[in-house]
Parts: structure tokens; C-alpha cells; sequence
């Protein structure tokens, strides 16, 4: 009986002890669960070598429906040309050549309507220099649906790389590359009294290996 | 012998990769010697000529890609800054930080008031010129290039520039930051007549 009486106190133990670890759950950032599209976030098809945090993908589709671009873009859009319209969490875009393949031009956006791009929260336009872009052509106007801000920018990956990864707040956005087309990424790590945004980028082979990884600085400017 | 052509050869390549290191890495003082993070001050009262005396400044400063800080004196104090390099701390402003900053608008895009900016304070705001053309921001609109008057400006996907005046001719005299080679200065442009130019205002002004 005496052995007994000492258990007693074991639900209560047990309750404190897992709920400590529940209650840190609570307070640290979540794995998001959806796309702003609304479709279930999944993971990569491969593990991301070095990236130590849940990884969500992207949603990535290529098209020469010049439907898909926002009005605010479709000016700038050459005829047949590609895009690749890519879906985050917070945030979704178009990136297209523009006539000669001079420039490179995105359109932004926080909100959708389905699955597509209806009203673009900015432009974005940036020159290339041997298909190299010079600046990111970082932008910091657009808001999501709390009125956070959302900086995007572009990032070259190197040839070899299939996957990008953005690091975000307790999860990391892993974009797959699309032969030269720079890919739009986006964060919310940005201080909006110099308009400058970090993206903690790595980028990958179609294995998951780690080919580098390394800190994109951007300014606003132009 | 052989010691001496190994340390020439050494030297050489050290000289060379002194050389080309320093050539990646321009860099001037100016931004680090004159300029400062000072808060702007609000303000109500806010006219087309007062920023358009604001504009004049600028002119005959620099340019500098992503730049936003210049002083007065009639020259570009960091001349021959790397194009689209917004790290090389030179004086002035961009086109956009310039259009900003005469505009005296606030670093938050949502809110449209006036504020006012120092000359050598740093700053070249949240917009870029493809930004501006399709009036982003609370301050900004977009409206037809035919209503433009002095100090409304005209923005394509890579350039602003702010209406100075309006020429007989119908082109107009632009204030402008066009390019590390040119500086800020005041232009006859026909961009009024370009497709790839819309017209841009910034609202509130008192006058």
C-alpha cells in the first residue's frame, strides 16, 4: 500500500512533465500548413542537406499563358514568352525575360484569387548583364493579410543547383530552380528604416547535397 | 638566382591581387564621413515649389545607386562609382531615393503624410522606380501624363523623374538622378511622349 501511495502523484508528474514541452510548442514558430494558395505545404522531395529546420516547398509552374500574368506586368510581357509563376507562404509571383532578354520582370503579390495572380502588389524590373542581374531589385511595398510586410527579391542560382532554400522564421521555403530564370524569393526579415531585406539562402543539387550557402543583402534601390 | 625571380614573381602576384581586390571592392568615405540616421521632421505645410527648391540641392551632387545622402556644394564628391553597386557609399541620391526624398515621403508605404528629410541624412525609401510607375504607396498615384504639372513626375519600369517645367514645345525640363556619368541634374526629356512612361503624383500638397 505504502509502495502504492508513492505513485500517486505520478498523473500529476507526468501531466507537468508533458506539458512543459507543449507549452514550448505553443510559443515557437509553426511549420506552416498551407501555400498562400491554400494547398497543403509538403515537403521537399528530397532532404536538404545543412538546412536544420521543417522545410515547406513551393509550388512552381512554367506557362506562356499571358493570363497568368497580372495587368501591372502584361505590358512588359514580350509575346510566347515564359513564366514561372511560384507560390509561397506568404507570398506568390511571375518572373519573365523581357523583350531581348535585357531585363528580367516580376510582378508580387500577398493575396490570390485560386490559384492565379489577379492584382499585383508591385512590379519589379532589373537589367541583365551577360544574363547576369547586377541587383536583386529588392522590393518591400507589399503587405500580407496582418499588414506585415513581405520583402521579395531575386537570387541566380549556380547551374548545378536544383533547390533553393530561404530560411523564414522556425521553417525554411525551398524553391526548385528553373533553368536560367532568376527565382523570386521572399522574407520578412527586413529593417524598413534603410529598406534593406536578408534572405539566408542555401542552394542545392538534385540530391539535396549543400552546394553553398550564404546571406543575399538587398537594397531598395533604382 | 632562382631565389631572386621567385620573390619578383611573388611580388607580381601580390601587387596584381592587391590590385584586383581593391578594384572589386570600390568604396568611398563619403557616406561614412558625412552622413547621419537622423528621424525626419513631419510636417503640414507642404508646397510644389518648396520641393522643388528642395530638388535644386540636389543638382550638380551625385548619383548613387541605392544612395540617398548628398550635401551642397555643386560637385559629386565620390565620382565614378561601379553602376548598380549600392554598397560603394558614395554621394547622392538614385532616381527613386531622389523622387522620395523631394517628395518628403514617410518610410511607411501606408501612411501618406510629409516628412521632411535632411540633406545628409541617408535614406532612399521603399519605393523603386517601377514601384513609383504603378503608384505604389499611400502618397502616390498614377494619372494621365496630359494633367502633370511641376513636380509630378514621370516613371517607366527603371527611371524617375520629377517635372520641373513644362516647355513651350510640349516636351519638359526634368529634375533627375540619371546615372553615376551624369549626376542630378535639370534636362529637357521627352519621356511625357514614351509609352514606357507613366505619368505619377504625389498627393497632399498644400500648394
Amino acid at each position: 500500500m505504502e509502495f502504492l501511495s508513492r505513485f500517486a502523484s505520478l498523473p500529476l508528474c507526468l501531466g507537468v512533465v508533458l506539458a512543459l514541452p507543449l507549452g514550448c510548442v505553443r510559443d515557437a514558430p509553426r511549420t506552416p500548413a498551407v501555400l498562400l494558395d491554400g494547398s497543403t505545404a509538403l515537403p521537399p522531395p528530397v532532404v536538404l542537406e545543412g538546412v536544420d529546420v521543417p522545410q515547406v516547398s513551393t509550388r512552381m509552374r512554367v506557362t506562356h499563358d499571358r493570363s497568368h500574368v497580372p495587368g501591372l506586368c502584361a505590358s512588359s510581357m514580350p509575346a510566347r514568352a515564359r513564366v514561372v509563376e511560384r507560390t509561397g507562404v506568404t507570398g506568390a509571383s511571375v518572373t519573365f525575360f523581357g523583350r531581348g532578354e535585357r531585363g528580367v520582370h516580376a510582378c508580387d503579390a500577398t493575396e490570390l484569387d485560386g490559384s492565379r495572380i489577379q492584382r499585383s502588389c508591385v512590379h519589379a524590373f532589373g537589367r541583365l548583364e551577360g544574363r547576369r542581374l547586377r541587383d536583386p531589385r529588392l522590393s518591400i511595398t507589399c503587405r500580407d493579410d496582418d499588414g506585415e510586410p513581405v520583402a521579395f527579391a531575386w537570387t541566380q542560382p549556380d547551374r548545378t543547383a536544383a533547390y533553393v532554400a530561404v530560411e523564414q522564421q522556425g521553417y525554411a521555403e525551398v524553391y526548385a530552380a528553373s533553368g536560367t530564370t532568376p527565382v523570386r524569393v521572399t522574407t520578412s526579415r527586413m529593417d524598413l528604416a534603410t529598406s534593406r531585406a536578408t534572405f539566408a539562402i542555401s542552394e542545392h543539387a538534385r540530391d539535396g547535397a549543400l552546394l553553398h550557402s550564404y546571406d543575399l543583402e538587398a537594397r531598395v534601390s533604382g | 638566382m632562382l631565389v631572386s625571380r621567385t620573390l619578383l614573381v611573388t611580388f607580381g602576384l601580390a601587387l596584381a591581387a592587391s590590385w584586383a581586390g581593391s578594384a572589386a571592392a570600390y568604396h568611398t568615405r563619403f557616406v561614412a564621413d558625412n552622413c547621419n540616421y537622423a528621424a525626419p521632421t513631419p510636417a503640414s505645410f507642404i508646397t510644389r515649389d518648396g520641393s522643388a527648391a528642395v530638388a535644386l540641392r540636389a543638382r550638380y551632387e551625385g548619383y548613387q545607386w541605392g544612395g540617398g545622402c548628398w550635401n551642397d556644394n555643386d560637385r559629386d564628391d565620390a565620382p565614378g562609382d561601379p553602376h548598380e553597386d549600392p554598397g560603394t557609399g558614395g554621394e547622392g541620391g538614385d532616381c527613386s531615393g531622389f523622387a522620395f526624398k523631394v517628395w518628403r515621403e514617410p518610410l511607411d508605404t501606408a501612411d501618406a503624410s510629409f516628412h521632411q528629410w535632411g540633406l545628409l541624412r541617408f535614406v532612399h525609401g521603399p519605393y523603386t522606380a517601377a514601384a513609383f510607375k504603378a503608384g505604389a504607396g499611400a502618397p502616390n498615384v498614377t494619372v494621365s501624363k496630359s494633367t502633370l504639372i511641376k513636380m509630378d513626375a514621370l516613371a517607366s519600369d527603371s527611371h524617375i523623374g520629377l517635372v520641373y517645367a513644362v516647355n513651350p514645345d510640349g516636351s519638359d525640363q526634368i529634375i533627375e538622378a540619371k546615372g553615376e556619368a551624369y549626376g542630378t541634374n535639370i534636362w529637357t526629356r521627352t519621356y511625357r511622349g514614351s509609352s514606357s512612361y507613366s505619368g505619377v503624383r504625389r498627393t497632399g500638397w498644400s500648394s
